[in-house]
Order: C-alpha cells, then sequence, then structure tokens
C-alpha cells in the first residue's frame, strides 16, 4: 500500500498538485451495548479506506473510495487533482516542511486485539446490573467501544508515516422514573488506552453510581434564572474553555476573520487567573494523537496565559495563510472527511483555589455538576452549555440539587468576570464537531471555576 | 466489486456457519461535496463508499457485524465475524425473529433524481457561486462558510426470511453562512434539503443569507425576563420535535420506559391544533422510501391526531415485544450524509415526520401577535430528549408589540419544556418546510421563558 500511495503522491505533482498527500485508515473497533440486561448490539465494524488530496492555488480536491485495487487508486488520486483545479480560489503556497519517516505504536498495556470479546462483554454485564440499585431504575444502559485506528501517510513533502490510535469508552447511562417524572444520570470512563481502562475501573462502583444519582435527581428543582455566579465542575470547565475559547482559536475561523480573537493576540481576554492550553501530546488522555491528520506532530499551544491571548491553532494551510508553523491540528473524522483546524486536549489550568472556598464566597449562585453538551459561537462569541444538573448555592452553602441548565453570555465578558479557580485540573473525553459534522475525539477540562453567566432551564 | 456481489457472497459465508436467522444490508454510495471558505471554492470532494452489516440470530443470540466491502473476501470474513459474534451473545429472551417476507408496497415515493446523481463538479461550482454572488452586497458581506452536498444511495436488505428489497435514492443538501464586516457582525445562516435538484433556488438562498446577517448585525443583548407568545420556524422546530416528539414516540423509549407518552395511546398529548404523520410516500422527504431498512414496507401513519396519541413507531424487534407487525420505521439512513451508513444499528425513528400546516401564513401569524417574540437562530435546538427541557441560547430573535417587529435581540435563554410547549400551542403557520427527517410549519407557542443579562 505505502509504495501505491507513494506513486499516487507522484501522479498528483505531475498532474498540477502544488502540495498533496495520500492515506490509507483503518479503523477496526468492538461495540457491545446493553440495555436493561439485554445485549442489543454486540458488533465488530472496520472501516477501511484511502484519501487523496491535491491543492492548487488555494483550492483543495478530495477523491476518496474504498475500492483499494490499483485501478481505483490511481484514478481517485487524478481526481483528486481534478477536483483541486476546479475550485480556482487564491492562497498561499503550503512551504516545504522536512520530510518525516517514523512508525508509531499505540503506547497502551492491553491491547483491545489481544482481549477475547467474551472478557470485554463481562464487563458490560456487570456495569449494567450495577445500575439496577433501586425500583425506581426504569432503564439501565451500559456501552462500551475500543477503536484500534491505523493510519499511513505519504505526502509531496517526502513524508511515511504510520501510526496507530487506540482509544476504550465506557458509559453508564441511568434513566429513573417516579411514575410521573423522569431523569437520568450517566458515568464515563475513557482515553487514549487500551483495555487496562477496564481492569483498573470499578465497573460495579461505576454503575451503582449512575443509578444511585439517577434516583436522587427525581427530587431535583427547576433551576433558576437569571444572570448570577456559577462554579463549573471540570467538565462544564472543559465545555466553557471548548466552546468560548476553543472553537474561536482555531486559525481556520482567524483566517476567515470569523473568530471575536481575530487579531487578539497580544490582548488580555480573561481574568489573570485564566490560562488556557491545547495539548495533544498527553499520554491517555482522549484527545492525544501523535501526528494530525496531515502528519504533524501534535504539541501543547497555550493560548492563553493570565489572561493574555496567546496564539491561534494551525493546520498546514491556515499556517501557511499566516505565516505561523503547524501546530498538529489538522483533523478528520475518518479518510472520508474533509481535514479542518481541531482541538485536541483544551483545558484551563489549575488555579489555587479549593472548591470549598470557592462556595463560602458565594451569596447567591448554581453549582454547575456534569456538563451535556456545548456549541461554539465564534462570530458572535457567545457559547451555550448545557449542564445535566447542578446545585443551589445560598449563602456559602449547598442547597437543592437543581435539574438540568443551560449557561451562556458573552465570551469575553464571562471570563473577565472569573475570580476563583481551582487548584485541581481533570479532564474528560468526548466528541466535537466543527458546527454539527465531522466529529472527532477529544478532551476538555480544568479545575472548578467561578465565573457569573445567565442560567436557565425549563 | 459490485454490492450484489458482494452481498451474495457474504450471505452463502454466514448461511454456511448455521445460524438459525441471517440478514444483510448493503449500501453503495457517490458524495459530492463542495466547500466554500470566504466567498471562494475551497474544496471539492468525491467521495465513493460501499458496505454492509451483517445481523445473525443463532436462536436467541444476536450478533452484527459491518465493514467497507469492496473485495469477496472482506465479505466473507464480516460474515462470519457476524455469526461469531452471535454464538459469544448471550440469548435475547425477548427475541422472536428479523423480519418476514410479504409485505406488499404501499408506498412509491420519488426520491431519485438523475440530475443530482450525475452532477458534475463544474455544475456544484456554479450553484454555490450562484449563491454567492447573490449573497454578497459590496464589502458589507461575506460568505465565510458554505458546503453543498449531493449523494445517491442504492440499498439492499437481504434475510433467510425471504425479504429482498431494494431502494434508491438521492439527496441535495446544502448549509450556507453569511456574515457582515465590521465591529459588531451578524451572521446569516440558510439550509436547504431535497431529494431533487428542482426545488432549489441558490438566487433566493443567497438573498435570504443577506438579508439574515444584515438583521442579525442589528441585535442587541436582551435584558430581563418576560414570558409571552413564542414563534418557532421550521429550522429550529424540526430538531426541537424530533428530540421531543420524534423519541416519545418510539416504540424502543416506551419499552425502555424512557418515553414521555408510555401508556398514552388514546390520550390527548398536545394541543387540539396539532396533527402529526409519518409520510413516506412524499417526495419531498430526505428518507422517504418504499421500505425501511430492515425490508419492512414503509406507509403513512397518523402518530398524532387533533393532539391525541393515536400510535408508536416500531422497527421490527420492538414490534415483535408487543406481538404486533412492524411498522416501517426501523432505520439506519440519515437525512443528510449517506457515508458509513452501514456503520449505523438500526434505530427507531420517523421517516418522514410531518407536521399539518395552519391557516395563516407566516407573515399574519406575526401580526396577530400583540406581545411575543420570533425566534430566527438559536445556538442548537436540541431538547433533553428523557425530559423535554431546553435552555437554548438564541443568537437571533425579533421581538414583536401589537403585531409588529420593534426589536432585534441576541444574547438570551429561550427556557421551557417541549412537552409543555405542544399543549401549549398558540397558531399554526401555512407554511412547511423540510428540514432533515420533517417537514414542519412555523408554530407559535404560549409559556416559554426568554431570560437575558441584567
Amino acid at each position: 500500500m505505502e509504495d501505491l500511495l507513494r506513486t499516487a503522491v507522484e501522479r498528483m505533482q505531475s498532474a498540477g498538485a502544488e502540495f498533496c498527500d495520500a492515506k490509507y485508515q483503518l479503523r477496526k473497533s468492538t461495540s457491545i451495548r446493553i440495555v436493561d440486561g439485554s445485549v442489543r448490539t454486540l458488533t465488530e465494524q472496520s472501516l477501511g479506506g484511502a484519501c487523496f488530496r491535491a491543492r492548487v492555488g488555494g483550492s483543495w480536491g478530495y477523491a476518496t473510495t474504498v475500492q483499494l485495487d490499483k485501478k481505483t487508486l490511481l484514478e481517485s488520486c487524478l481526481q483528486a487533482a481534478k477536483n483541486a483545479r476546479l475550485g480556482g480560489a487564491l492562497g498561499a503556497r503550503i512551504p516545504d516542511s522536512p520530510s518525516r519517516n517514523r512508525q508509531v505504536r499505540a503506547d497502551v498495556r492491553v491491547h483491545p486485539d489481544d482481549v477475547p470479546i467474551e472478557e470485554k462483554l463481562g464487563y458490560v454485564v456487570d456495569l449494567d446490573k450495577a445500575q439496577k440499585i433501586d425500583p425506581r431504575v426504569a432503564n439501565s444502559n451500559s456501552d462500551y467501544r475500543d477503536e484500534v485506528k491505523t493510519n499511513l501517510l505519504v505526502n509531496s513533502f517526502g513524508s511515511s508515516l504510520k501510526w496507530e490510535e487506540v482509544r476504550t469508552r465506557l458509559i453508564a447511562f441511568t434513566i429513573a422514573s417516579d411514575g410521573g417524572r423522569q431523569e437520568m444520570y450517566f458515568e464515563i470512563a475513557d482515553g487514549t488506552k487500551g483495555f487496562e481502562l477496564m481492569k483498573k475501573n470499578d465497573v460495579t462502583a461505576m454503575g451503582k453510581l449512575s443509578g444511585e444519582e439517577a434516583v436522587k435527581m427525581l427530587a431535583a428543582k427547576k433551576p433558576p434564572s437569571g444572570y448570577m455566579t456559577c462554579i463549573s465542575d471540570p467538565k462544564n470547565t472543559g465545555t466553557l474553555a471548548h466552546e468560548v475559547i476553543g472553537h474561536a482559536s482555531e486559525a481556520d475561523e482567524i483566517v476567515q476573520e470569523r473568530s471575536f480573537l481575530t487579531g487578539a493576540v497580544g490582548k488580555r481576554v480573561a481574568s489573570d487567573l485564566i490560562t488556557m492550553v491545547d495539548d495533544g501530546t498527553i499520554k491517555g488522555a482522549y484527545g492525544t494523537i501523535p501526528f494530525d491528520d496531515e502528519g504533524t506532530p501534535s504539541s501543547r499551544t497555550v493560548i492563553i496565559e493570565n489572561g493574555i491571548y496567546k496564539g491561534y491553532l494551525q493546520s498546514l494551510e491556515t499556517a501557511a495563510d499566516m505565516g505561523a508553523t503547524p501546530t498538529g491540528n489538522g483533523r478528520a473524522q475518518d479518510f472520508g472527511r474533509r481535514i479542518w483546524v481541531r482541538m485536541t486536549n483544551t483545558f484551563f489550568d489549575a488555579g489555587d483555589w479549593t472548591l470549598e472556598e470557592m462556595i463560602e464566597g458565594v451569596k447567591f449562585g448554581v453549582l454547575a455538576d456534569k456538563s451535556i453538551s456545548g456549541m461554539e459561537d465564534p462570530v458572535g462569541g457567545g457559547f451555550e452549555a448545557k449542564t445535566l444538573r447542578g446545585f443551589v448555592i445560598e449563602n456559602g452553602e449547598i442547597k437543592d440539587m437543581i435539574r438540568s441548565f443551560t449557561t451562556t453570555g458573552s465570551a469575553l465578558e464571562i471570563l473577565k468576570t472569573t475570580d476563583a479557580v481551582g487548584d485541581h485540573v481533570q479532564l474528560d473525553g468526548g466528541m466535537c464537531g466543527k458546527g454539527i459534522e465531522d466529529f472527532v475525539w477529544v478532551s476538555g477540562g480544568g479545575p472548578y471555576c467561578r465565573s457569573k453567566l445567565v442560567v436557565g432551564g425549563g | 466489486m459490485d454490492l450484489d456481489s458482494i452481498m451474495s457472497s457474504a450471505y452463502r459465508a454466514a448461511t454456511k456457519e448455521g445460524p438459525d436467522q441471517v440478514e444483510i444490508y448493503g449500501v453503495a454510495t457517490r458524495t459530492l461535496s463542495l466547500y466554500v471558505d470566504d466567498s471562494a471554492v475551497k474544496n471539492i470532494e468525491e467521495k465513493i463508499d460501499q458496505g454492509l452489516i451483517v445481523r445473525i440470530a443463532d436462536g436467541k443470540r444476536l450478533g452484527q457485524s459491518s465493514a467497507a466491502c469492496s473485495t469477496l473476501k472482506e465479505a466473507e470474513l464480516t460474515a462470519r465475524a457476524a455469526v461469531r459474534t452471535a454464538r459469544l451473545s448471550p440469548v435475547d429472551e425477548m427475541f422472536r425473529q428479523f423480519p418476514a417476507a410479504g409485505g406488499k408496497v404501499r408506498v412509491r415515493p420519488r426520491v431519485w433524481d438523475e440530475n443530482v446523481a450525475h452532477l458534475s463538479g463544474q455544475e456544484l461550482v456554479d450553484i454555490a457561486k450562484l449563491i454567492v454572488d447573490s449573497s454578497l452586497e459590496g464589502d458589507k458581506i461575506k460568505v465565510p462558510r458554505g458546503m453543498v452536498r449531493t449523494a445517491s444511495l442504492e440499498s439492499k436488505v437481504r434475510n433467510s426470511n425471504g425479504v429482498d428489497v431494494r431502494h434508491a435514492g438521492t439527496m441535495i443538501y446544502l448549509n450556507f453562512t453569511t456574515m457582515t464586516n465590521g465591529a459588531k457582525p451578524g451572521e446569516g445562516v440558510e439550509s436547504f434539503y431535497s431529494p431533487h435538484l428542482s426545488g432549489l433556488d441558490p438566487t433566493a438562498i443567497g438573498k435570504s443569507l443577506r438579508e439574515k446577517a444584515m438583521a442579525s448585525s442589528k441585535t442587541v443583548a436582551f435584558k430581563g425576563k418576560r414570558k409571552g407568545t413564542t414563534i418557532i420556524g421550521p429550522d429550529n422546530l424540526a430538531d426541537m420535535l424530533m428530540s421531543s416528539a420524534g423519541e416519545a414516540l418510539s416504540a424502543e423509549n416506551v419499552h425502555r420506559k424512557r418515553s414521555r407518552w408510555i401508556g398514552k395511546v388514546g390520550e390527548e398529548v398536545t394541543s387540539r391544533s396539532i396533527t402529526v404523520k409519518d409520510d413516506p410516500s412524499d417526495g419531498r422527504g430526505m428518507l422517504s422510501a418504499s421500505y425501511d431498512d430492515e425490508g419492512v414496507a414503509a406507509s403513512k401513519k397518523t402518530l398524532v391526531e387533533k393532539g391525541v396519541l393515536k400510535s408508536y413507531i416500531y422497527d421490527s424487534y420492538n414490534a415483535s415485544l408487543d406481538s404486533i407487525e412492524p411498522s416501517g420505521n426501523g432505520l439506519r439512513r440519515r437525512p443528510d450524509d449517506v457515508q458509513g451508513i452501514y456503520l449505523d444499528p438500526v434505530g427507531v425513528s420517523p421517516m418522514n415526520m410531518v407536521v399539518t400546516p395552519g391557516r395563516k401564513s407566516k407573515e399574519e401569524l406575526i401580526a396577530s401577535v400583540d406581545d411575543g417574540v420570533l425566534i430566527d437562530r438559536v445556538a442548537h435546538p436540541e431538547v433533553n430528549p428523557i425530559t423535554g427541557a431546553f435552555g437554548l441560547e438564541v443568537r437571533c430573535g425579533f421581538i414583536i408589540k401589537g403585531g409588529e417587529m420593534v426589536k432585534t435581540i441576541d444574547r438570551a435563554l429561550l427556557i421551557g419544556n417541549m412537552f409543555d410547549a405542544l399543549r401549549n400551542v398558540h397558531d399554526i403557520a401555512s407554511d412547511s418546510t423540510v428540514f432533515r427527517s420533517c417537514i414542519v410549519p412555523t408554530v407559535s407557542f404560549d409559556g416559554i421563558e426568554l431570560v437575558g443579562s441584567g
């Protein structure tokens, strides 16, 4: 395959590509889903194919195929070059880069390929059983997924890279009902890890916790609404980092002058308590990658340092456009999708407050507990973060549990109101879309943070 | 290797292993996409995809395997993996059988358009340029991002109970954003969904994008709280309905005790002005088809009639739990993308959820509101599928006073519960727009709260 990809690169160059790459990717996974004790899904998946990408002027042409015979592959690469010529956009030339020749195996202790499917199933059965701790648990759901992704990339820099990524994820998701009302809770464990993630994780405790908390949620009250103090837990802090600043720091948004952070380097954008980083090199984190999908090694990028905006996340293209250095953030969902500038592991760095100290200082506010999802707004500088539940804080004390709510506000105003940052960083994995498509694995997090936001929930 | 050959190879290989039941779902697709960045054509992509998912029942043990497949050997490996997973799986006492053959064709929607299937890259460029050119207004507006995706799909389902059906469809989906230049940029967003090219009017889309961006540039942050009539258009309402009513109608969710409409067939669940149908005969529907993705004949069904819940929707598994025939709602396909469909498990979903429109035009509906808000754009119109609660960041809305739109707002949260909102429908407009797998009108609701800062 490597020889074929190299030939494809040569043909795309002959067809006018100023830069091009050829990639083969194989993604193999095992998925198990147990619902109320029944195995609803036990499946093995295999998604393999090739992607050819050529650049002419400022336009890209892609051609992807799952037909891997020589004739189809060499026809596809020419289609990519043809598509690139059709675009006609102007753009900077991708500067030459030293060629890289490396092979990287995933750094895992127990490779999923070495674990029998029966053993994987056993853990998921235990997770599901453990959720049924109370008659009010109406529905238990347990999901396991491991994925082994093998990439082979050849490009017109002369690089030839082969690397492997392994991810494992386990989810307990419980619905509780008291007859009239239903509420949900979930627990997730994940990482760029092998089956050691399961062996180290007490699945019974995880399932039990999900069941117990779902039942407690039945007593949760309607959240307050309005502009108020909000202490975000590490998951919600991660969503804030990701949605408020992370997406707006993706350099394709900057090149298009679509982001409110265009021209922000060197300016104060947050209180001096805030330092924010994107780091694709953190061992075991869900968004960690050895190389991005363009073959650039992943790296640590400081986005905000003590409140001052420092820099953007770059792909080969945006780095060329801005005269910057690629940061290893050119990522695609899979071989069949476009490469965009994307985050990896994005988080606020630690401060020196304890959670107790933060709560003590709040006259009235909420503690946001467990993030569900978020949505960026690079143009308007807003954001939306949905929280599974929370707690009212009154006169420095935790009071009632409240059900799901949403937080929003102006990104720059919020970060300037941050007056306390916790002393411990936690990362949690998830999926991130560019808008509502093109999902890649990432993680986000940070410490507990105290800010002022608009809060409300139905 | 063509789809028929790899499906036959997988079927033979699976049968040879001796399981009780075999089902093969195969799909071959071609996608041609174009991306606009910064008002210029940035990417053109052609994608050829083909794959299988093999489901096996060995007694009451179920397993499956899926793969991108282009060779007979890959098809055989996929089939054997499915048999292996079935034999490792615990017994599922609730399982009966894969769908039986014999369901007569009840609907024949026109969802194949040769013009879409054979669209060239140059034709796609021409469409995109027309949208961009119609959006621009001097140096006031730009098109930072846009995408046009066209696709054709051929899918087949074959099982050991005699099911052997084929579906072919095309789709065109586009999503563009415009943005005004200046210190406080406004953003406009437009989408289009259709199996056919004929309904696409790039100039009208461009004009709407321009107008929306200009309107959005005039927003002011909403302050305080208000509760009045809230008008929600099809582009937001479709997702809000699918993630609430769509989930509550699913027999899977009913059986798992996570539907809000458990045991409510025959009862009033919405305002009497609401009628919801699943209409796979409608050629505008992105998922309309003669058969669902398990090979069950699809049919037109009334799900909610004048507020009363008439029936749930079923795939074969959940139908067998209730000892009834499946309703043809076992779906793998998606309304906006055809890549990798063979990787997705069967889910229970309306094929084409249609809300019956009202009589007033959208303009008349707005004019009839004394004190309200028209929501133009929210961050992401999703609703908690379990509880129905929502809190949506409003990125552009219009305050209505005395039937007139008097102010453009942003920075607010729209707060409510979708199941409650469906019981508090104020009025329904006569428009109807396709959005993903829904065709819905503009609807106004009472009781939804708007909260801003200050």
